[in-house]
Formats: C-alpha cells, sequence, structure tokens
C-alpha cells in the first residue's frame, strides 16, 4: 500500500468541488509566505493582514478559473500582486505610512539586530516595483519567467528592476556589512 | 574578455551547463570575482532577514449554497469506481452461463471477493489521507486565534 502526503493540486481538487476543509488547509500551507510578501511590499503589519485575507478570498473565488494546479504559486502571487499594488496606488503618496514590519514586531531577529533593521530600511528606500523584484527573487525564490508572468511584463524589466535593486542594496548595505 | 551575468548567477537563473562554464569564467576572471563576492554579501545580508508569522489564521467557513449537492457527492471517483466494478462482475456472470450454478457461484465468489478486496485497500488509504488532513486542519485550527 502506497502512502503518499496529500499535495497541492488534491487540495485545489477538492476545494473546486467545494471543500471548505481543504482549501482552509491550502491556505494554511501558503498563509505565512503571501503575508510575508505583502508585508515587505505594502510594509504595514495590518494592510498586510487584510491583504491577505483578501487574497485568499478571492483566489477561493476564482479557482475553477485556474487552468494549471501545478502553476497555483504563481497564480497566488499574482492575485497578491494586484491586491498589494491596488492598496498602494489608494495609499499614495507613498511615506505618509512609515515602516511598520520588524521593527514593530521585534520578532524573528536571530541575526544581529542591527543588520536586519538595515535591510529593513535598504528596502524600504527602493521603489515598489525593485522592491517586489527582490521580494520574489530572493525571499520567494520564483524564476524569472515566472516572475514575469505574476507581474505581467517582460522578462527582460524583471532582470533590470532586480539588477538595479541589487546594485542599490549593495551599496545602502555595504556600511552595515563592514561594521 | 566575454564577461558573465554575474547576477543572475548569483541568484541561479542559469542552466546546469551556464553555470559550470560561468564558475569556469569567474575563476579566471578578476572582475567578476570581486562583483560575484559583492552580490553574495548582500544577498546574505538580505537573508538575516526572518518570515513573520501572520498574527491572525486565515480560515474560511463552509458556505452550504457551494457545498455539491448529494447527487454530486455520489459521483465521486469512489462510488463511480465501485459502479464499473459491480457492473464488471454482473456483466461476466451473466455473458459466461454455459457453466454449472454451483461454478458460476464460485466465479462470482472470488471476483466479489477481489473486488471487496480492492475496495478495502482503496478505503484504507482514503481513511489514512482524509485522518492525515484532518490532523493538520485541527492542528492549523488550534491555532486560530480570533
Amino acid at each position: 500500500m502506497i502512502f503518499r502526503e496529500v499535495e497541492d493540486r488534491d487540495l485545489i481538487a477538492m476545494a473546486r468541488r467545494g471543500d471548505v476543509e481543504a482549501y482552509n488547509l491550502l491556505v494554511s500551507r501558503w498563509e505565512k509566505r503571501v503575508f510575508n510578501y505583502l508585508l515587505r511590499l505594502v510594509r504595514h503589519r495590518e494592510d498586510a493582514m487584510d491583504v491577505s485575507q483578501d487574497v485568499f478570498l478571492k483566489a477561493y473565488q476564482n479557482l475553477p478559473k485556474l487552468d494549471d494546479a501545478a502553476k497555483f504559486a504563481g497564480w497566488l502571487f499574482r492575485i497578491a500582486h494586484n491586491e498589494a499594488f491596488s492598496l498602494l496606488r489608494r495609499r499614495k503618496p507613498e511615506g505618509e505610512l512609515g515602516p511598520e514590519t520588524h521593527a514593530a514586531s521585534g520578532k524573528g531577529s536571530l541575526l544581529p539586530m542591527e543588520l536586519s533593521l538595515a535591510v529593513e530600511t535598504a528596502l524600504g528606500a527602493l521603489t515598489e516595483d525593485q522592491r517586489e523584484a527582490v521580494l520574489l527573487k530572493v525571499y520567494q525564490g520564483f524564476k524569472f519567467e515566472e516572475m514575469a508572468e505574476i507581474l505581467e511584463c517582460p522578462v527582460s524589466t524583471v532582470k533590470s528592476r532586480l539588477y538595479t535593486a541589487l546594485d542599490l542594496l549593495k551599496v545602502s548595505l555595504a556600511p552595515e556589512v563592514a561594521r | 574578455m566575454n564577461h558573465i551575468d554575474v547576477k543572475a548567477y548569483a541568484v541561479g537563473e542559469m542552466s546546469e551547463s551556464d553555470k559550470r562554464s560561468a564558475a569556469a569564467h569567474v575563476a579566471s576572471c578578476e572582475a567578476c570575482r570581486e562583483e560575484l563576492a559583492g552580490i553574495q554579501v548582500t544577498l546574505s545580508s538580505l537573508a538575516t532577514l526572518r518570515d513573520e508569522e501572520a498574527p491572525r489564521r486565515i480560515a474560511f467557513v463552509s458556505d452550504k449554497v457551494l457545498e455539491p449537492r448529494w447527487w454530486q457527492k455520489m459521483f465521486s471517483p469512489t462510488f463511480a469506481s465501485a459502479c464499473v466494478l459491480g457492473g464488471a462482475i454482473l456483466f461476466h456472470a451473466l455473458a459466461n452461463q454455459g457453466p454449472s450454478e454451483v461454478v458460476i457461484q464460485a466465479r462470482v465468489q472470488q471476483e466479489v471477493g477481489q473486488a471487496v478486496e480492492e475496495m478495502q485497500d482503496r478505503l484504507m488509504v482514503l481513511e489514512q489521507q482524509n485522518k492525515q488532513m484532518k490532523q493538520t486542519y485541527k492542528a492549523a485550527m488550534h491555532l486560530v486565534t480570533y
């Protein structure tokens, strides 16, 4: 008898048939990743939490439209991207809300706090597009092609945003690293 | 000398063969080596930022309107496979009426026995999966804070 772990595609299939418990299990697998992506993008804990809930509700409502269950991650982050930028557009001008992420919680800083805070500040200094490119590549591990699908832009744009961001981060983090 | 795309190399956006030739290039090119070292320091710094737990768990409650009807549930894979199996047994029994009644009965019993065994195995797998899912879900629900 062969036992196998219940995979996302099984849960997606069950959720499509109206199984809310299966969908809740799927949410529990992805909520931390989505929340952290949104937290670093919108830089506000409550907003990130609210948007996360909206993302998973929209995902549930649109699950029948997902063509390929194997592409669930990219599809989910595309919804998250759209919801986040919808919020950011409503919130303009940027900068009225200060960074309220790790500094507010004080949790999760396993390595020297100064460096974590410096990273937080350096990420905050990037444009939203540049920051998102770093979040999707460095923290979420998406490939350039997947990022291009999530962001609905050419791969060359994705690379340009990421490379510029890495150059800026290198400069802004250099003094912290040299300490 | 043609330099490589050091950033693509650093973030793992190269095929295995490209990676090998890039590694060879970096070993012999000081400019690329320096650039790579700088990017790696930046990536290491970025890695110090840890994921946070969400302040609340996200969970949805069942909406009866969206739940499948009883007749939809009947068309589950388990039920459908049981119907197909039952039909096959019946067809087999009817199509082979030549032998005596005892032989037919033995054959049917054998077929039914096999089918029951298969279904029991299948049921056990489904029960295990169900149990595993319930445990995971229960653990997740335990953490929900409202």
